[in-house]
């Protein structure tokens, strides 16, 4: 049976204050992941063109293509906003899969556009949770299903991290996660910071979050660190894995047989403080948990 | 689908704080267009103290948009007339895009009406400044190879810049009139050059009633947010594609 996914090791998310290391210290990390919607300027609905490319920003990714793979990792699609799927955005990332031939693609399994009182999108700006319903699962599997027909390579879902919860849910994530994975056709990013916080701000026990979710869906794990405010744990990208998350990514990254990647993923200002011989620290030790239980990287084969 | 009406509920309660109140206030609250069951979930979601944090996500959000692209404007404001000032913007207007530069832009044109330009001239000076880089920048977003914009300051630039940089006072910039000339890119490459001193007004209909001072020969005044940095022109193949200009 063919892999789902190439076996690519360990992932960067790109972000342009975090150039120089992404040049100087590329053996630190086996591919980029980079969210296209930050590259590209999005006219809105109408404009001739929609989309307009950061020639500088695609210039150096095409440059960082040539050595090593790229994945992509889009914000802006809103796969769960209910009152449209914005094709032009599947279409633009469609022309990007031309160019990068990313070896999977990813999004938030989240809304951040509602449809506002006159009838224009309104943004959010922050991905906000959609209920574990079946009437979910319905309203995504349709789009999912849009966008494998427009981008031949394999498509994955993030759990998302939430700072409040709905009542009368139909599901739990995990069983959420497995059907909406089964009955839609994508794949899950995984990520293991996310389900730290909501372990942190909802007490949801994460090894039984892990023990219940097929792992076998899971192509791509996403690492970060975060933030305290107000009482509540932040998914702020900000810094340091936190051992409780390395702890679950050494349990998880073993059971994950179709795994394409592990992703760390830092917001570029955070960076001074946490400061590049730490990333590459954290880098290093994703490497020793990928070796342990993973094959050698192979980006021969994306 | 009432899932429309439910999502166009709960990302009004992110930015209305009316809206959120009757869902407190008022158990049997109903915006119209949603069940029973989405109907008690808002009521649920607008007492939880997780959206608190939520909203202050989203406004972080569309403050990083302004304050990474309005640095100047934002010091000569100071924080809280900053913060005074978003609020009311804020109200005003949803967030309609992802994107910084358009989000700004529509920040600059509230500011200009809110503030007195006759009294506030420091705070109309960086603005200006400011509003003619976004402007470029939206132009070469929106596909131009180059960009161009020329401004009429109060203060003399560099020190004003210098000062609102380095949060100092700027009250105490040397004043006068000064037209600055900007460029931008498409390869990010900005510059700005003061290009005259204007004089009184003069009866020569040649120069339009105005007469020019030129600062001797054409001198690049490169102001500190305009230059362009090292690291940002590594390429992937390892070499240091430009000069450093700071």
């Amino acid at each position: 049976m063919s892999a789902i996914v190439p076996k690519l090791g360990i992932g960067l998310n790109y972000q342009e204050s975090l150039k120089p290391f992404i040049v100087d210290a590329s053996e630190t990390f086996d591919y980029l992941e980079v969210v296209p919607d930050i590259l590209w300027h999005d006219r809105g609905v109408g404009g001739r063109p929609r989309y307009v490319d950061d020639e500088e920003g695609v210039a150096f990714v095409r440059a960082v293509s040539r050595q090593k793979p790229v994945v992509a990792h889009s914000i802006g699609l809103s796969i769960g906003s209910a009152h449209r799927l914005d094709t032009q955005h599947v279409e633009h990332l469609a022309a990007w899969w031309q160019w990068l031939g990313f070896p999977w693609h990813s999004d938030h399994l989240a809304y951040n556009v509602a449809e506002s009182e006159d009838g224009s999108d309104v943004l959010v700006g922050v991905p906000l949770p959609l209920p574990f319903d079946r009437e979910t699962i319905d309203l995504v599997s349709e789009r999912i299903a849009h966008v494998t027909e427009r981008i031949p390579a394999p498509f994955a879902l993030e759990n998302n991290a939430y700072y409040f919860n709905y009542p009368g849910q139909e599901m739990e994530e995990p069983e959420f996660l497995n059907e909406l994975s089964a009955r839609g056709g994508c794949h899950l990013l995984l990520d293991l910071h996310n389900l730290y916080v909501n372990n942190r701000n909802h007490g949801v026990d994460a090894l039984d979050f892990l023990e219940r979710l097929e792992l076998e869906r899971v192509i791509e794990i996403h690492l970060a660190g975060g933030v305290e405010y107000d009482g509540y744990y932040i998914d702020g990208h900000s810094g340091p894995v936190p051992d409780e998350v390395w702890s679950l990514a050494e349990w998880t990254v073993p059971r994950c047989p179709n795994l394409g990647g592990i992703t760390f993923e830092l917001v570029g200002s955070w960076l001074p403080r946490m400061g590049e011989t730490r990333l590459a620290e954290d880098l290093g030790r994703m490497r020793e948990v990928w070796q342990a239980s993973q094959p050698v990287p192979d980006p021969v084969a994306a | 689908m009432t899932a429309i009406g439910f999502q166009s509920a709960l990302a009004r309660m992110m930015v209305d704080v009316e809206f959120r109140e009757a869902f407190r206030q008022d158990a049997r609250f109903d915006p119209g267009d949603v069940t029973h069951i989405e109907r008690d979930r808002l009521g649920s979601v607008a007492n939880d103290p997780g959206l608190d944090i939520t909203i202050t996500l989203y406004h972080a959000w569309r403050l990083t948009k302004v304050l990474s692209l309005m640095p100047l404007t934002c010091r000569a404001l100071g924080e809280e007339r900053v913060a005074d000032h978003l609020r009311t913007f804020w109200a005003a207007n949803p967030a309609r895009s992802l994107y910084f530069v358009g989000e700004c832009l529509a920040f600059c044109e509230h500011l200009e009406s809110a503030i007195d330009a006759r009294d506030e001239t420091v705070v109309r000076d960086a603005l200006t400044y400011e509003r003619a880089r976004l402007e470029m920048r939206r132009e070469i977003a929106h596909g131009a190879a180059e960009a161009r914009r020329t401004v009429r300051l109060t203060h003399e630039p560099s020190a004003l810049v210098n000062r609102l940089t380095t949060r100092q006072p700027a009250d105490d910039v040397q004043c006068g009139r000064y037209e600055l000339a900007g460029r931008l890119t498409s390869g990010n490459d900005e510059r700005w050059e003061v290009v005259g001193i204007p004089q009184e007004p003069s009866p020569d209909p040649a120069t339009g009633g105005v007469e020019w001072q030129t600062i001797g020969s054409r001198r690049t005044t490169t102001l500190l947010s305009a230059k362009k940095s090292r690291n940002s022109r590594r390429s992937p193949a390892g070499r240091s594609t430009g000069t450093a200009t700071s």
